[in-house]
C-alpha cells in the first residue's frame, strides 16, 4: 500500500474529534433509521386498515345503481417503496390516496407533512439526509488538514525533498481521503442495509436489489466528489484553519445555498397555478358532455342510427348509462391537459432545479438517491396515472353494467356485491428502474462530471501547492 | 577516508531573485567520505545553494548534479540519491518517532523492521524511552535525531544539511556533530550550510566561505585551527565591507 495512505490513514485514526464525531455521525443514522422504521410502520399500518375499510364499505354498500355505486366510489392507495426508509424523498408532500369517482380525475390526497404536526418534521432525519448533508461536513472535517496541514507544519517540503512527485503525492492523499470515507460509508450503508432488510417483510426482489446497488453507487459518487473537493481546497491554503473556514463555505454553498437558491428560481421561472384554478379546470374537463347539448343530440343521433331505431326508448342498451360513460370518454383528454400541464410546469421546474446541480453535486445526488428509492415525483406520477387507469377501468365496469343490463328497469336497476367484486383493489408496484432509468440519465452525468471536474480540480490544486513550496516542480 | 569520487558538484552556478545575484558563478565538489561546510552570514547563498541541489529552484546559469546526475534535467532522480536536513525538521507531531521513520523507509521503497528502525533511531540517539512516544512532545534536539535517523535509513551517499545544530544546546549539537561524522566516515558526502566557525571546523574537511552569492574561499579544515578560520572569515567580512556581516559574524 502506498506509504502516503497508510501515514494519513493512522493520522486521521488518532484524530479523537474526528472519531467522536464519526460516532455520533453513526448513532444519528441508527436515530433516523428508528424514525424512519416507525415512521414506515405506522403508515403501513394505517393503510392496511384504511384499504380494509374502503373495501369493506364498498363490498357492503349494497344493492345499488351501479352509476350511484360510481359515484359512491374507491380509493387507490400508493404502495410504499421498500427504500423509503432510506430515503422518503417526497412521500411525505405527496398524497397517499386517489380517490377514485366518476366523471372527476381526483387529485391524490392525504398528505403526511400535513397531518403529521410539527414533530412530523424530526422524521426528516433519514440516513439519505444524513449522507447527502452531514457526511460531506465530516470529510471536510476529516481533511481539511490533509495538505494544508502538511504545508502548514513544513512536511510537505520534507517530503519533495525525498523525491515524492505530484502524482505520488496526489495519490497517496486521494487513496487515503477516499478509502476511509468509502469504508466508513459502506459499513453504515450496510447497516442501513441490513436493518432495512431485516424491518422490512417483502422479500428482496431484483428490482430493489437495483435499486439498493444504484443507491450505494450514488452516494460512492458523491462523497468521492467531497473527498477530491477537501483536496482540492485544503491544498489551496497554507494552513489549517483557512481551509476549514473554506470547506465551511463550500458546505454552505453546497449543501444549503445552492439547493435552495435552486428550488426558488424553479418556483419562479415557471411558477405553478394556484389549486383553485386547477381545481375549476378540472370541473370543466368533467362538465365538457353536460354542457355541449348540440354533441349531444349529434351522439344521439348517431346511436339511434347505428341501431336502426327513432327513439331511444327503443334501443337495446340503457341510453342514460350509454351517455355516462361518453361524457367520462371526452373528459378523459381534457383531465390529461390539465394534469400533463401540471406535470409540464414540475419538470420545467426540475430543469432548473437540475441546472443548479453545476454549483452543488447535492442535487444530483438526491434526484437519483430519490429515483432509486422510489419517493420522488416521477414515482408519484406512476401510481397516480395508475390510479386513473384504474378509475376508468372500474366506472366503465359500472356504467357498462348499467347500460347492458338495466333493461326496462331502467335508473332503478340495481346491482349487487356480484358487481363490487368484480371490481379489485389497484395492485399498483413501483415501476423497475432498469426500465425507466432513462429519466435519470442528467442527473447521473451531472454527477459523473462533478466527479472529473472535481478530481482534476484537486490533482490541478496539488500540483500548485507543490509548486508553490517547489517552483521547479 | 581519501575523497574519491564527487558526488555533489556545482559548475558556474548562478541564481538571481529579481535584481539580487544570489549565487554567483559557484564551482564546488564535494567527495565521497567527505563534509564540506558552507560558512557565511545570511543572505550569503548557502540555503540557496543547498535549495539549487535540492532541485527546489532552477539555476539561471551551469548546473547541479547529485551523484552525476543534473539537478535541473532529473530532480526526482537526484533528489532519491540525496538526505535533506532543514535547520528544523518536520516530523509528523500525530506518530511516533518510530512510526515516523517507518514512515520514510517505506516511501523509499524500503521495509525494515521495527527492530532494524529501532536501531536505526538508536545510532543517531534518540533514547529508547522516545521511540514510541509522539513526535509532538519532542525538543529540537530529538527532532533532528530523528531527522538524522531518517537520513541514514534512506541510505543516501550526498547528504544536505542546512543549519541542522541551529538552536540546539550545546550536548545536542555535539552529538549530532558526532553523527554526521560517523556518516562521513561511512563514504557520504556531506555538505552542510552554518553559521558556527567552531562546529564547521569540528566536523567539515573543508570550509567554504560565502560572501554576497560567491564562494570567495574554501579552506582546509584539518590544517587550520578555528581561531585562524574565524580570522580568515573576518578578514573576507572587512574586505566586502559587508557590516551586517561583521555583526552577525561577531
Amino acid at each position: 500500500m502506498n506509504a502516503i495512505v497508510r501515514k494519513d490513514a493512522l493520522i486521521l485514526r488518532r484524530e479523537t474529534l474526528l472519531t467522536v464525531l464519526l460516532a455520533t455521525a453513526v448513532v444519528l443514522v441508527f436515530v433516523s433509521l428508528l424514525a424512519g422504521l416507525q415512521r414506515e410502520r405506522v403508515f403501513a399500518k394505517e393503510k392496511e386498515a384504511a384499504e380494509e375499510t374502503d373495501k369493506a364499505v364498498w363490498m357492503n354498500q349494497g344493492d345499488r345503481n351501479p352509476h350511484s355505486a360510481a359515484h359512491f366510489s374507491r380509493y387507490a392507495f400508493r404502495p410504499a417503496s421498500p427504500l423509503a426508509l432510506m430515503d422518503p424523498g417526497t412521500s411525505d408532500f405527496a398524497g397517499l390516496a386517489v380517490w377514485m369517482e366518476a366523471h372527476y380525475q381526483d387529485p391524490a390526497v392525504f398528505r403526511r407533512a400535513e397531518d403529521g404536526g410539527e414533530l412530523s418534521r424530526y422524521a426528516l432525519l433519514s440516513p439519505a439526509f444524513l449522507l447527502l448533508t452531514a457526511a460531506p461536513l465530516l470529510i471536510f472535517l476529516m481533511l481539511h488538514a490533509s495538505i494544508a496541514g502538511e504545508r502548514e507544519d513544513g512536511t510537505l517540503r520534507q517530503l519533495l525533498a525525498t523525491g515524492v512527485g505530484a502524482r505520488q503525492f496526489f495519490t497517496g492523499k486521494l487513496g487515503a481521503g477516499w478509502g476511509i470515507a468509502m469504508l466508513v460509508y459502506t459499513a453504515v450503508f450496510l447497516l442501513i442495509a441490513g436493518f432495512s432488510a431485516l424491518t422490512t417483510p417483502a422479500a428482496l426482489s431484483g428490482d430493489t436489489a437495483l435499486r439498493l446497488a444504484t443507491m450505494y453507487l450514488v452516494y460512492a459518487a458523491y462523497l468521492s466528489i467531497c473527498v477530491a473537493l477537501a483536496l482540492a481546497v485544503s491544498a489551496l491554503f497554507r494552513t489549517r484553519q483557512a481551509a476549514f473556514l473554506a470547506l465551511a463555505g463550500v458546505w454552505t454553498l453546497m449543501v444549503v445555498l445552492a439547493p435552495r437558491l435552486g428550488s426558488d428560481a424553479g418556483v419562479a421561472m415557471s411558477p405553478q397555478p394556484d389549486a383553485r384554478a386547477v381545481s375549476q379546470e378540472l370541473r370543466a374537463a368533467s362538465d365538457i358532455w353536460f354542457a355541449d347539448k348540440d354533441r349531444q343530440q349529434e351522439i344521439q343521433d348517431e346511436l339511434l342510427e347505428q341501431h336502426g331505431v327513432t327513439d331511444v326508448a327503443e334501443l337495446p342498451i340503457n341510453y342514460g348509462a350509454y351517455t355516462l360513460q361518453v361524457s367520462e370518454d371526452l373528459s378523459v383528454p381534457e383531465f390529461e391537459r390539465v394534469y400533463d400541464g401540471l406535470d409540464d410546469r414540475y419538470r420545467a421546474q426540475e430543469s432548473v432545479m437540475r441546472g443548479f446541480s453545476l454549483l452543488s453535486p447535492a442535487i444530483a445526488a438526491g434526484n437519483l438517491s430519490r429515483g432509486a428509492a422510489g419517493t420522488d415525483r416521477a414515482h408519484q406520477k406512476a401510481f397516480t396515472v395508475a390510479a386513473e387507469l384504474h378509475r376508468r377501468d372500474m366506472v366503465r365496469l359500472l356504467n357498462e353494467d348499467y347500460m347492458y343490463n338495466a333493461g326496462d328497469a331502467g335508473s332503478a336497476y340495481t346491482a349487487d356485491a356480484a358487481l363490487w367484486a368484480q371490481f379489485e383493489d389497484l395492485d399498483h408496484e413501483l415501476p423497475a428502474l432498469a426500465a425507466i432509468g432513462g429519466r435519470y440519465v442528467a442527473d447521473a452525468a451531472l454527477l459523473l462530471l462533478w466527479l472529473a471536474a472535481s478530481t482534476f480540480a484537486a490533482y490541478a490544486s496539488v500540483q500548485r501547492a507543490i509548486r508553490h513550496e517547489v517552483p521547479t516542480a | 577516508m581519501e575523497p574519491t569520487r564527487n558526488l555533489l558538484e556545482a559548475k558556474g552556478l548562478g541564481k538571481r531573485f529579481g535584481a539580487t545575484v544570489a549565487i554567483d558563478d559557484l564551482d564546488l565538489a564535494v567527495a565521497e567520505g567527505e563534509v564540506v561546510c558552507l560558512l557565511g552570514a545570511n543572505g550569503a547563498g548557502k540555503t540557496t545553494t543547498i535549495n539549487l541541489f535540492l532541485g527546489f529552484l532552477a539555476p539561471d546559469s551551469g548546473s547541479a548534479s547529485v551523484d552525476g546526475i543534473d539537478v535541473a534535467e532529473s530532480p526526482f532522480e537526484a533528489r532519491k540519491r540525496l538526505a535533506y536536513l532543514p535547520e528544523s525538521v518536520a516530523l509528523y507531531p500525530k506518530l511516533t518517532g518510530l512510526e515516523n521513520i517507518a514512515f520514510f523507509d517505506r516511501l523509499a521503497g524500503a521495509e525494515r523492521s521495527d527492530a532494524e528502525l529501532t536501531t536505526l533511531l538508536r545510532e543517531a540517539g534518540l533514547p529508547d524511552e522516545a521511540h514510541n512516544r509522539r513526535t509532538a512532545t519532542y525538543s529540537k534536539g530529538m527532532r533532528q535525531k530523528v531527522g538524522i535517523a531518517i537520513a541514514m535509513a534512506r541510505r543516501a551517499r550526498a547528504l544536505l544539511l542546512d543549519e541542522p545544530l541551529s538552536g540546539l544546546d550545546p550536548s545536542a549539537a555535539n552529538g549530532l556533530g558526532k553523527l554526521i561524522r560517523g556518516l562521513r566516515d561511512d563514504g557520504c558526502a556531506v555538505l552542510m550550510a552554518t553559521h558556527d566557525i567552531f562546529r564547521a571546523k569540528e566536523i567539515g574537511n573543508r570550509i567554504g566561505i560565502m560572501m554576497r552569492g560567491k564562494l570567495v574561499n574554501v579552506l582546509d579544515a584539518d590544517s587550520l585551527d578555528a581561531r585562524e578560520i574565524e580570522q580568515v572569515y573576518l578578514a573576507h567580512l572587512q574586505e566586502s565591507g559587508d557590516g551586517q556581516a561583521k555583526e552577525q559574524a561577531a
